[in-house]
């Protein structure tokens, strides 16, 4: 979500491929960016107020473009494997997304590599942030 | 106090004539046969406009934030798509510091701790 609010080419240029039925946002990046957008307008100075919430209202128009992609059973399924089958130190929130993706036959569009290279087979991750595909 | 006005020419059936409006009050506007005339009646205007107004501000909602789009042949696609709001943040470098503080969550919470 970053390089779309940033309006990052490569990523534009890939999008104008992909109907937005087929591409939808983890509730869990809905979540951290309202929470964040949310902390950040409680938090402000008056100073900073206007500022936050033009930033909290301009992440609503963004996100609301966008279907959610809910948990569902299978996801926590699968979620509950992946937990068990990691070793290493992972990031929740990672997996949780991982989780989802491998349940529901869904492709991550991540910059990010790296962070799922061993949670998903290499062709559910896409870059299309640095890719043209 | 200088405004600036953009002054128009045309000729109908071989006849000239000149419009003339203020870029930042657009509603004094005028017209006439010169150039000069047309921004003699310009004067005017203003001079009435200063001595029977004043400025003042009034209160509105918080516009939804536009999207400085280029019009180009991606753009248009992308709206007819759907997308939108993207690159809302792209003159707003704070804003997108919210992505770095969510990194530095998720680093903090694994799944052995």
């Amino acid at each position: 979500m970053r390089h779309y609010t940033d309006g990052h080419q490569t990523l534009l240029d890939n999008l104008a491929k992909a109907p937005l039925e087929q591409v939808a946002v983890p509730f869990i990046v809905f979540a951290e960016q309202m929470r964040g957008r949310y902390d950040a307008l409680l938090k402000a100075e008056p100073q900073n107020l206007l500022r936050e919430q033009e930033r909290l209202i301009g992440t609503q128009a963004v996100l609301s473009a966008f279907s959610i992609l809910y948990l569902d059973q299978p996801s926590v399924d699968k979620l509950i494997e992946l937990r068990q089958k990691r070793s290493a130190r992972k990031r929740y929130a990672d997996v949780i997304i991982a989780a989802m993706a491998l349940s529901g036959g869904h492709v991550i569009i991540t910059r990010n590599v790296a962070d799922f290279g061993d949670l998903l087979p290499a062709v559910r991750i896409q870059n299309w942030i640095d890719q043209v595909y | 106090m200088e405004y600036r006005v953009q002054v128009f020419r045309s000729i109908t059936d071989g006849v000239e004539r000149w419009k003339a409006f203020v870029v930042t009050i657009p509603a004094i506007s005028a017209e006439a046969e010169s150039c000069e005339a047309a921004l003699e009646e310009i004067k005017r205007q203003l001079a009435d406009a200063i001595a029977t107004s004043e400025i003042t501000t009034v209160s509105g909602p918080v516009p939804e934030k536009v999207v400085e789009r280029d019009g180009s042949e991606l753009d248009l696609r992308l709206s007819k798509m759907g997308y939108r709001h993207y690159g809302i943040f792209a003159n707003d470098p704070g804003a997108l510091d919210l992505f770095d503080e969510i990194e530095r969550q998720r680093d903090q919470q694994t799944i052995d701790e």
